[in-house]
């Protein structure tokens, strides 16, 4: 699991599109917001990076979307996961490549 | 991980990014969640927070030349977090890209290599530090008694740490009194330092990335900026998008990415941007837009090599011939983009150019940079807020580890050349040569070394006569897939005894005779240096893994092996730390009578710092400078003496690198004469770069998963009308040949490009499909910088699409049997 804490900047006019657009996601969580100038802070819990990036492309295509801004992330618990030796099949490049874990 | 430690994290993080973005009151949540007060977003800027980590470790993304400042989050020991620096002034706003956020998969890779390796009757073996470095030694004092100090060479990297290349350089230069010391960025920098050189008389940009925020236009030309410095296009973005009157030009072969947010796109065939470059200066002094006042004072007019001076009239005499429809028939740019650049780029009031290794991998690149500082002075360019001529580096510690250390075949500290006889006295007593020296001459030599592609061809086993170079360190870099026409090559690297220092197994790897386990970054700290003369502290962060160790740790007991243990006073220190403080120590005192001087950015002052210090910076209570040549903001106006200067006491602008002070404005031909020209055998000229989220040879990107899914195999783009004479369809596999060698490629069909013109991105390591067998070795005569950017090619279907994602990465197992096709 990886948690991202990311600045959404958005047209300040569409602030309602903006959350019907949040909403479509169960893994994003809205934070502190400044409407006025068009910022929301959300997290996003994903499996991977991959997803994170498939977000960002779904927002940053409406237009009332200007920007989906990374600021932190926190990768413990894969971490963890690679360091106990378990099986990460991400990083196992001598498979073929699946795009089930990432979608 | 439970709900509520999950919920604290998010917590944390968020009120992170709210302080990143000056958001600063109460906040609105989809769903409640618990937030401690410590987690308020202005208590929990940079500081510890026991919740999400121990501890922050403030450092730089190694991952591009950006330079984005980080914190890296640790707990327990491990690298749990990493988040960008609110306070930084290259990734405004802390904001990260894909590649960065991605850097903890690198560092627990298990592919890292954590032994050391000694090639025994072919096979790359395990062996002990102790063997492998007694190897080393043995050899290199073997090779030193037989065919002379120049026989065992050093190949470093910008992605060395500014104390590692500074290290290895005074072993080389001082210690062996050897200038056969070269480094990656002769591969992507080179020409823009010559460039700089010749025109300014002084190496790297006069402003910093700031002026991008003060532009009027900004000139982005031989750069895909959107995916090779993905951060600074951000910045560029958000500053056109909030200032839409600013004009962005773009010129390159290809409409990328970049050319989105452009007001003008201007196509040019790969190798002909110089007519472009002398038309758009003839389009404005022809219209009377040239800054009269700022030529008089500031240009010095120079045809040839810039020994000769000439006059005003004569460089319009020059350019005459760079008529708009003349330019339109040598590049393709279309003679009224000409026109309009040419009258935002003079009457914008504040243009910045930004270029990368577009104009720098040529056959004439330093040309070509010398040209786009042409456009600067005529047009009064210089030295005032948002107006600069900036060449952005490929690397992250290009210009501070490479460039300003002088660890290239010919520079000294400082970037000052070897032959300079002045300088050249200064860094021997400084470093004490004539006492510690192991070579007899007891000083540097004042001859250059080889640049690297001369010092590759020069490179050989011992039963090659012709080959002087018989033993070479390669650290943090892989020449056996970023050297062009590797057919060339490879053989060399694999007869000399070659050593190499990485943290994975490489195409380099493969052909070596000794394979050094490395240190990442974070596991061992370091100061790198990025575009715009800053310089950053990346603190040691985590504990290497074992058997793994830091390049500065492996310089010193080379140093100690061979008998400089005494010249190389961090040697003997146990920690990594100190070792490095130590060696950065020594440096900054080196440079500190140089215009690059960091004498007042102490280790002390780079730990404390959380936006790094720009050069000049004579004293630790000097802030750094934004903007050289400028009195009242370049401290070297206040004492020009001390660096061995005169600048007159009236000059408000003073370009002092030069003896007059003024700029070379110099009269290039933009014809390519050493470029290779398509013919009817091959018809198409093919250029090479980056993709976005893969990072030169893919050597880390290839192994993030996320990275390497984007573009897991290579590929040419191929304009759709050449693919339908050539009666190709989308995925169809194509072989593309050079009169060097050849690639099997599955072609992409666009119409961004310029018909007649492909591209091939250069991070695959499979051998088929390895760009670079395919690149010719011609280099820039000044320098020695190879042009990438334009090969003649023919291009043959082959068969349909076949599944090439696979994602190739050189394996341990792989190591002994390197197979290039």
């Amino acid at each position: 699991m990886i948690i991202a804490a990311s600045v959404l900047y958005f047209n300040e006019q569409k602030y309602d599109e903006v959350l019907k657009l949040i909403e479509k996601y169960k893994n994003i969580e809205t934070h502190q917001q400044d409407i006025e100038n068009g910022k929301i802070v959300i997290t996003i819990e994903a499996e991977n990076n991959k997803e994170i990036e498939d977000i960002e492309k779904d927002f940053t295509q409406h237009e009332f979307i200007i920007d989906l801004a990374h600021f932190a992330f926190h990768f413990g618990e894969e971490v963890d996961k690679v360091l106990s030796g378990g099986s990460v099949p991400d990083f196992d490049i001598t498979k073929p490549f699946t795009r089930k874990r990432l979608q | 991980m439970d709900i509520s430690r999950r919920n604290l994290i998010k917590t944390s993080l968020a009120a992170s990014a709210a302080a990143a973005a000056g958001i600063t009151f109460g906040c609105k949540k989809k769903e409640p969640v618990q937030e401690p007060a410590a987690q308020q977003p202005q208590a929990d800027t940079q500081n510890n927070n026991t919740v999400t980590v121990d501890k922050w470790v403030k450092g730089v993304c190694r991952m591009c030349g950006t330079g984005c400042s980080i914190y890296v989050g640790v707990k327990d020991g491990k690298m749990v977090a990493i988040k960008g620096n609110v306070d930084s002034k290259t990734n405004t706003r802390g904001t990260l890209c894909i590649k960065g956020m991605n850097i903890w998969k690198v560092a627990y890779h298990p592919d890292r290599l954590t032994t050391p390796l000694i090639r025994k009757n072919g096979k790359l073996e395990p062996a002990s530090w102790e063997e492998a470095l007694t190897l080393i030694e043995t050899k290199f004092k073997e090779y030193h008694k037989k065919y002379g100090y120049d026989s065992v060479a050093y190949y470093g990297s910008g992605q060395c740490t500014t104390e590692e290349s500074y290290t290895f350089n005074k072993i080389w230069k001082g210690g062996f009194g050897s200038n056969m010391m070269d480094g990656n960025p002769r591969l992507c920098m080179a020409s823009a330092v010559a460039g700089y050189l010749s025109s300014l008389g002084s190496d790297e940009p006069a402003g910093a990335y700031e002026d991008i925020e003060k532009a009027k236009c900004i000139f982005l030309t031989g750069s895909n900026t959107s995916e090779a410095h993905p951060i600074l296009f951000r910045r560029i973005a958000r500053y056109k998008k909030d200032n839409p009157d600013v004009k962005i030009i773009v010129c390159e072969p290809r409409k990328t990415q970049t050319s989105l947010i452009a007001d003008l796109w201007m196509p040019s065939l790969p190798g002909t941007d110089l007519a472009i470059f002398n038309g758009m200066a003839r389009e404005i002094i022809k219209n009377n837009w040239h800054d009269k006042e700022f030529i008089a004072k500031h240009a010095r007019f120079t045809s040839g090599d810039g020994s000769q001076a000439s006059t005003f009239d004569e460089y319009i005499k020059f350019i005459d011939k760079y008529t708009p429809e003349y330019v339109e028939k040598v590049t393709g740019c279309p003679a009224a983009a000409v026109k309009q650049a040419a009258e935002w780029f003079a009457k914008s009031g504040a243009t910045m150019s930004l270029w990368c290794m577009g104009l720098n991998q040529r056959s004439n690149g330093v040309w070509a940079n010398n040209l786009i500082h042409n456009l600067h002075v005529i047009t009064g360019n210089f030295g005032k807020p948002g107006a600069d001529s900036f060449s952005l580096t490929g690397q992250p510690n290009a210009c501070g580890g490479v460039r300003e250390t002088g660890s290239l075949s010919h520079l000294l500290p400082g970037c000052k050349p070897v032959a300079v006889e002045p300088w050249r006295k200064h860094v021997e007593s400084y470093w004490k040569v004539a006492e510690h020296s192991i070579n007899p001459a007891k000083a540097i030599n004042p001859k250059p070394g080889f640049p690297a592609v001369k010092l590759f061809a020069s490179l050989g086993g011992e039963n090659e006569q012709d080959k002087p170079v018989k033993a070479i360190i390669i650290s943090t870099t892989n020449p056996a897939q970023t050297l062009p026409n590797l057919n060339k090559f490879i053989p060399n690297i694999k007869n000399a005894f070659t050593v190499v220092i990485d943290i994975f197994p490489t195409r380099t790897a493969q052909l070596a005779s000794v394979v050094l386990p490395a240190a990442f970054l974070y596991e061992k700290g370091g100061v790198y240096g990025c575009s715009e003369r800053r310089s950053f502290l990346t603190e040691k962060a985590v504990e290497a893994p074992e058997g793994t160790k830091p390049d500065l740790w492996i310089a010193c007991q080379i140093a100690k092996r061979m008998g400089l243990e005494k010249y190389i006073a961090w040697s003997n220190e146990e920690d990594i730390v100190k070792m490095a403080e130590m060696a950065w120590n020594d440096y900054i005192g080196c440079t500190a009578n140089s215009e690059k001087t960091l004498a007042g950015a102490t280790y002390k002052r780079l730990r404390e710092s959380t936006t790094g210090v720009q050069w000049p910076c004579p004293s630790e209570d000097h802030p750094g400078t934004y903007k050289r040549y400028v009195r009242g903001m370049d401290p070297i106006f206040d004492n020009p003496e001390k660096y061995g200067l005169k600048i007159p006491a009236d000059a408000d602008m003073y370009f002092y690198g030069r003896p007059d002070g003024k700029i070379n404005v110099f009269m290039r031909d933009a014809e390519p004469k050493a470029s290779e020209k398509i013919s009817k055998e091959y018809p198409f000229l093919m250029t090479t770069g980056r993709v976005i989220e893969q990072w030169h040879t893919g050597t880390m990107t290839m192994r993030i998963p996320e990275t390497a899914s984007a573009h897991p195999n290579s590929f040419i783009e191929i304009h759709k009308n050449d693919a339908k004479k050539l009666g190709l369809s989308q995925g169809d596999m194509v072989k593309v040949e050079s009169a060097r060698g050849m690639n099997i490629l599955p072609v992409k069909i666009v119409n961004m490009t310029l018909e007649g013109v492909c591209f091939v991105p250069m991070h695959d390591q499979k051998g088929n499909r390895m760009v670079n067998f395919i690149c010719n070795d011609v280099v820039d005569a000044t320098s020695g910088e190879p042009d990438y950017k334009v090969s003649a090619v023919k291009i043959t279907k082959v068969s349909g699409p076949e599944k090439v994602d696979d994602r190739y990465v050189v394996t341990k197992a792989e190591l002994d049997n390197p197979t290039f096709s």
